[in-house]
């Protein structure tokens, strides 16, 4: 007996076969990418210190403002000046030649949350996506790890779906979840034929299809996009098994920098956000701050080691940054409260490093800067978290439609922070 | 399918959409439930005349601070007049001080200043409209044109407040809000109900009463499952660590560790037990128990009946044989020493009957000031605090869970650096007051409990902080002793508490956050968001009066939730625009299923739950797929996941495959009427020959798998049925020509009986027509299903 052809039995009964549909994947036909293809990059990550760090103990140096040095404790490279307290010097000596520092960064709050969120979508309130969110829903929201979101803010308000990777040893049963023994890759057997399981994806996308030509409702209308958004790049996530590292971590921040880049060299994932706390320093902020700070400092520096190893580092775009500042002054526990004037760090394709933009003067206010050239300049413009994230949209790529639907309050400045043409 | 076309379902009289409007009353209570209006709810329906009111139909009723809200606020005071007139602004020393939009409250606080201000006038003129144009030394110069509409609009506002504010007796607002929206009907609603709170499907009695009492059944059967369903407890837990997070303690000996045994010298009392393996399950149980104990409190405040208010004012706790053992309590009350789900009230620390003193001698009282969850070590625990904190955080999170308050929204405003260069700013600067003055009072009834949450008496508070207490009460010094109990007494009485269970209970059933008043009027949403926010602010406000009226009972509560179109709204009619889009964006009956709850249902619809090799289930906390399926740890993450992501599309495929695979044959291994999947048809049925059951089959899939009652026209069961013979006719001719074998794979046999173990007549592993792989194929498609994966 002849097997019959599939999908064309399928059309002949009215079934579509699973394919683009509406919403997301209409606007992803429309755009740079199709369905089934992978990324090639950039690849946008954001490191969070969470708790606000204080940025006069390594890339804002004072020494009026910090106990740990003094003059000769700043050390200049290039474009950029560091204290050089606890480890900075293996990061900044690794990274000045691509670094930018903006200082004097005026988030206006207090409020961990507040800062949290003003720093990563450049906007205060609730409603705006992570800038590495806007870049996934951009690029590919279908891609099976497009959006690793790691980090404790990293909203996305329905532009692409988080993930998140707790557990990678299980990631290879995940990859093959149609074989009845993934993990051994010599068997290749599966639950169902290989026909079976298209007349099942078939099924299910035209139950899909018709509850999306029925329902009005937006958040019902979303869902169902949604999940036919993540059917489509689902089959990708096997590519991801060819680059993970063998020693793979066991848990933590390691392994999640570990998966999103094997993701990111497999082309299946855009962005990613991580997160380390420790920078809440009410007490002893010196020694408090070396520590976290080495520890963020140390996992920026791993994650680009494995960058490197995977021959994708020149296609990495990152931005660094915290709740806010610490006080220009130390409480009773030695240690020091909330400050709302912080700094940001970014390096990577496309950002021209070895500079610092923006300054803070000797107590910690934020200077303003000439719009054009930015210099400093009393009738400039004093810098927010939105300058910066006007020019990272702008650079990330972001589609027209996602910069209409979570508008900025500014404008990239002319003279151009991240020293984009 | 039975479905509403109102906002509303029967037995939700709240939210029955009779409109009309009337003038008058009293707007002092700015900080009321129902915008500061004192709106009498059994006002006759529309048209009619009530206490000499006259009454509009839907829809014509505008209400005074509606107007305000929309003619005066948006479109220029709160640019041109607020920029100078705010707490911080030029004017803010004048009598006219309006409040922003990041303060609770504001629209109706800023309603009451202006009608207080109308009252001025100079030579028969309001003072304001005389200001607003220039005139009488306006610092602020000509800000309004006397002949444009802005001024009109203003006159237009005064003239309301001078004759009494316009207010619809019901609210013409969430009538409108909610037309064209097609409800679930109880039938539908009575699936998910069962589903989520008790993780089964709807027994035939709650069917029955359903069919026979429609919507008015749903109360009766949520208070049944409270009551009975043991799956309950679990659910209830949930719903509450949604928020609490208290659950961050499970695991090694997280919880214990809050505890010294210098105050509880037997919270090692495992220790003594011999055997390793003894030892530490008892560990295990004395830490997880100790972790879940705010949580259990809950439970048995609810499981008992008793008002919800008492989470905060119960001056006792509760405690299972293994942290009785850890408070050193008395464990005569319990019947078995190891069983972990016996929960019993306590009070710690007080005197054991029996052993009274005599009488007048006096001897300390070491009772302990039991306050709820307040008291409970993994709720201190949970929000740590430092010299610096001084228990803000502590303060923070019980304003946000209890009082409906949250302070991190008011310190979103715009600060200063010059305010926190300032001297103890959180104490003189207003720019910080605005936010401390709130939580810090707050923050000082904490007093007796240290970094971690240890007690420990106090007899003062810091003197460079604002004085224990809540709001403007302070907390009499002789009261610090039982600090937190006076809290809780305090809580429980503000109207605001209601209002903050509503919000914590609809998150954990809905997983949706209540909504946020939009701050940014430039945002192409800002108007139908608004009136988003204002009709659920309103309907929220309106359940909480009715769990108010219910003497807070938490069964009213999950009633009066599922009966609101904001758990029903399942469909609009077509059509809608992008701003009516905006408006209903939160509305919509979809859930994506967190981990547990997806472990739940599968292992209801199919009858065997989803494990590893070992039996381990694979969805639930602290097992592989857990974190990545959206799961929450109440420690690094705490947000489930909204939307599938592909690695959760992939595991949701290999569910299905490997419960079609298990669940198939072992079903098809009962006798028709235990069946849970294919009672109406045998593994043998051919298509061709067994149409009729294999049609009723598939039908009655489609109700248990996808909960959707459908009959043989419907396009949906013809889809079925094409791809259960499909599989088989594909599967035939594979067979035919040798590409397939006539046996099953190994995993999906069943050779003995599923419940007894017995070994089969005849064991099914042989397929030779394809029948069982194309009805695993039906099973796996519809476990991966829209309806299955999402509640």
């Amino acid at each position: 007996m002849k097997r019959r052809n599939f999908f064309s039995w399928m059309a002949g009964a009215g079934l579509c076969a699973a394919g683009i549909g509406r919403g997301a994947l209409a606007d992803l036909a429309a755009g740079k990418r199709v369905s089934g293809g992978t990324y090639d990059g950039p690849f946008f990550v954001h490191f969070a210190a969470d708790g606000g760090w204080d940025p006069t103990g390594f890339c804002d140096p004072h020494t009026n403002l910090h106990r740990g040095y003094d003059e000769s404790g700043i050390v200049s490279l290039g474009g950029i000046r560091y204290a050089n307290v606890g480890d900075n010097a293996a990061f900044f000596e690794r990274f000045a030649d691509r670094l930018l520092i903006v200082n004097g960064l005026d988030v206006t709050t207090n409020n961990h949350a507040v800062g949290r969120r003003y720093v990563s979508t450049g906007k205060q309130d609730e409603t705006h996506p992570h800038w590495a969110a806007l870049a996934a829903g951009t690029h590919g929201p279908e891609l099976p790890l497009a959006y690793v979101a790691e980090a404790s803010q990293s909203a996305s308000e329905g532009v692409v779906a988080r993930s998140r990777v707790s557990n990678s040893s299980v990631l290879a049963d995940l990859s093959f979840p149609d074989r009845v023994n993934p993990g051994n890759v010599e068997d290749l057997s599966t639950y169902q034929t290989e026909p079976a399981l298209e007349m099942v994806s078939a099924w299910r996308q035209s139950r899909l299809d018709r509850m999306a030509q029925e329902q009005h409702l937006p958040r019902i209308d979303n869902a169902i996009d949604n999940l036919a958004v993540a059917r489509s790049g689902s089959n990708e996530l096997e590519l991801l098994q060819s680059y993970l590292p063998e020693a793979l971590a066991a848990t933590g921040i390691e392994q999640q920098m570990q998966v999103a880049l094997a993701a990111y060299a497999a082309g299946i994932a855009i962005s990613a956000t991580f997160g380390m706390n420790g920078f809440d320093t009410h007490q002893n902020n010196d020694a408090n701050q070396d520590n976290a700070r080495a520890s963020f400092f140390g996992a920026i520096m791993r994650f680009w080691d494995e960058a490197e190893r995977l021959g994708v580092a020149d296609r990495v775009v990152m931005s660094i940054g915290s709740d806010f500042g610490r006080t220009n002054r130390y409480n009773g526990n030695n240690g020091k409260d909330h400050w709302p004037v912080t700094s940001m760090m970014l390096m990577g394709q496309g950002i021209e490093g070895n500079r610092m933009v923006g300054a803070t003067d000797d107590e910690q206010y934020a200077l303003r800067v000439d719009p054009d050239t930015l210099a400093l300049s009393e009738d400039g413009v004093t810098l927010t978290p939105a300058h910066v994230h006007a020019e990272l949209r702008k650079l990330a790529g972001v589609s027209d439609a996602l910069q209409a639907r979570f508008p900025l309050p500014v404008e990239p400045l002319p003279g151009s922070i991240l020293g984009v043409a | 399918m039975n479905s509403s076309k109102l906002g509303v379902v029967a037995g939700a009289a709240i939210l029955v959409a009779l409109s009309g409007c009337y003038e008058s009353i009293d707007i002092d209570d700015a900080g009321g439930t129902s915008g500061g209006i004192d709106v009498d709810e059994d006002e006759p329906e529309g048209g009619e005349s009530s206490g000499g009111v006259e009454l509009d139909g839907p829809g014509t009723c505008l209400e005074t601070a509606t107007y305000f809200r929309e003619q005066v606020w948006a479109p220029f005071m709160s640019s041109q007049c607020y920029a100078c007139h705010n707490p911080l602004g030029q004017a803010k020393h004048t009598d006219l001080v309006l409040r922003g939009n990041d303060v609770p409250g504001h629209q109706e606080a800023n309603i009451a200043m202006i009608r207080n201000i109308a009252r001025l006038e100079l030579e028969g003129e309001s003072l304001l409209l005389v200001k607003a144009r220039g005139d009488y030394e306006h610092g602020g110069g000509a800000q309004l044109d006397p002949g444009g509409e802005a001024y009109a609009a203003l006159e237009e506002l005064l003239e309301q407040l001078d004759e009494g504010p316009t207010v619809c007796a019901d609210d013409a607002d969430v009538f409108e809000y909610f037309q064209g929206v097609e409800m679930m009907g109880p039938e539908e609603t009575l699936r998910r109900v069962t589903i989520a709170l008790a993780g089964r499907l709807p027994t035939e009695l709650e069917r029955e009463l359903v069919e026979a009492g429609g919507d008015d059944a749903i109360g009766p059967i949520i208070d049944g499952i409270i009551a009975n369903d043991d799956a309950f407890g679990t659910r209830l837990v949930e719903i509450f660590n949604a928020t609490l997070h208290t659950e961050k303690f499970i695991g090694g000996t997280n919880a214990l560790d809050l505890l010294t045994e210098g105050d509880y010298p037997n919270k090692n009392w495992f220790d003594a037990i011999t055997d390793d393996a003894a030892r530490n399950t008892a560990r295990s149980r004395s830490n997880t128990a100790l972790a879940r104990e705010p949580l259990e409190l809950i439970r048995y405040i609810v499981r008992e009946g008793r008002p919800l208010t008492e989470i905060v004012t119960a001056n006792y706790t509760v405690a299972n044989p293994y942290l009785a053992q850890v408070y050193g309590l008395d464990t005569s009350v319990f019947v078995d020493m190891e069983d972990t789900r016996d929960w019993q009230p306590f009070v710690i620390g007080a005197p054991v009957e029996g052993e009274m003193p005599p009488e007048g001698e006096e001897v300390e009282d070491t009772t302990f000031p039991h306050a709820g969850v307040l008291t409970t070590p993994a709720y201190l625990g949970r929000y740590p605090t430092t010299d610096t904190n001084r228990n803000r955080l502590r303060a923070q999170k019980t304003l946000e869970y209890f009082l409906a308050t949250d302070v991190m929204s008011l310190g979103a405003r715009p600060l200063s650096t010059d305010a926190v260069a300032e001297h103890n700013p959180t104490l003189n600067n207003p720019q910080c007051t605005s936010c401390h003055e709130i939580m810090d009072p707050v923050a000082g009834a904490f007093l007796n409990y240290n970094d971690i949450g240890r007690r420990r008496p106090q007899e003062s508070w810091y003197q460079d902080m604002m004085a224990p207490g809540l709001g403007e009460e302070i907390m009499p010094s002789d009261e610090y002793g039982r600090s937190l109990a006076w809290l809780g007494e305090r809580i429980a009485d503000d109207v605001r508490f209601s209002r903050a269970m509503v919000d914590m209970v609809f998150y954990g059933l809905t997983g949706q956050h209540v909504l946020r008043e939009p701050t940014d009027p430039s945002s192409p949403s800002y108007g139908p968001e608004l009136e988003a926010f204002h009709v659920q602010d309103r309907v929220f406000s309106d359940l909480a009066d009715e769990f108010i009226a219910s003497g807070y009972d938490f069964g009213s509560l999950v009633t009066l939730i599922v009966n609101s179109g904001y758990y029903r709204a399942k469909n609009v009619e077509g059509g809608i625009d992008e701003l009516r889009a905006a408006e209903l964006a939160p509305l919509g009956a979809v859930r994506l299923s967190s981990p547990e709850q997806f472990h739940r249902k599968v292992a209801a619809v199919t009858g065997y739950t989803w494990t590893d090799d070992g039996g381990s289930s694979l969805l639930t906390r602290g097992r592989p797929l857990h974190l990545m399926y959206g799961g929450v740890n109440s420690d690094t993450v705490l947000e489930g996941y909204e939307q599938v992501n592909g690695v959760m599309s992939n595991i949701i495929s290999r569910m299905a495959n490997e419960m079609a695979c298990r669940a198939t044959a072992a079903d098809f291994a009962r006798d028709p009427e235990d069946r849970l999947l294919f009672p109406h048809v045998e593994a043998s049925a051919i298509p061709g020959l067994d149409d009729a059951s294999i049609e009723a089959n598939i039908l009655y899939l489609h109700e248990r798998v996808l909960g959707e009652t459908i009959t043989a026209d419907d396009p949906r069961f013809n889809d079925t049925l094409f791809l259960f013979e499909s599989v088989y006719e594909d599967g035939l001719s594979g067979i035919a020509v040798g590409e397939y074998p006539a046996t099953l794979i190994a995993p999906c046999r069943q050779s003995t009986h599923p419940e007894t173990g017995d070994p089969l007549e005849v064991p099914i592993v042989d397929d030779p027509d394809y029948t069982v792989r194309a009805w695993m194929a039906v099973v796996s498609a519809m476990l991966g299903d829209f309806q299955f994966i999402y509640e």
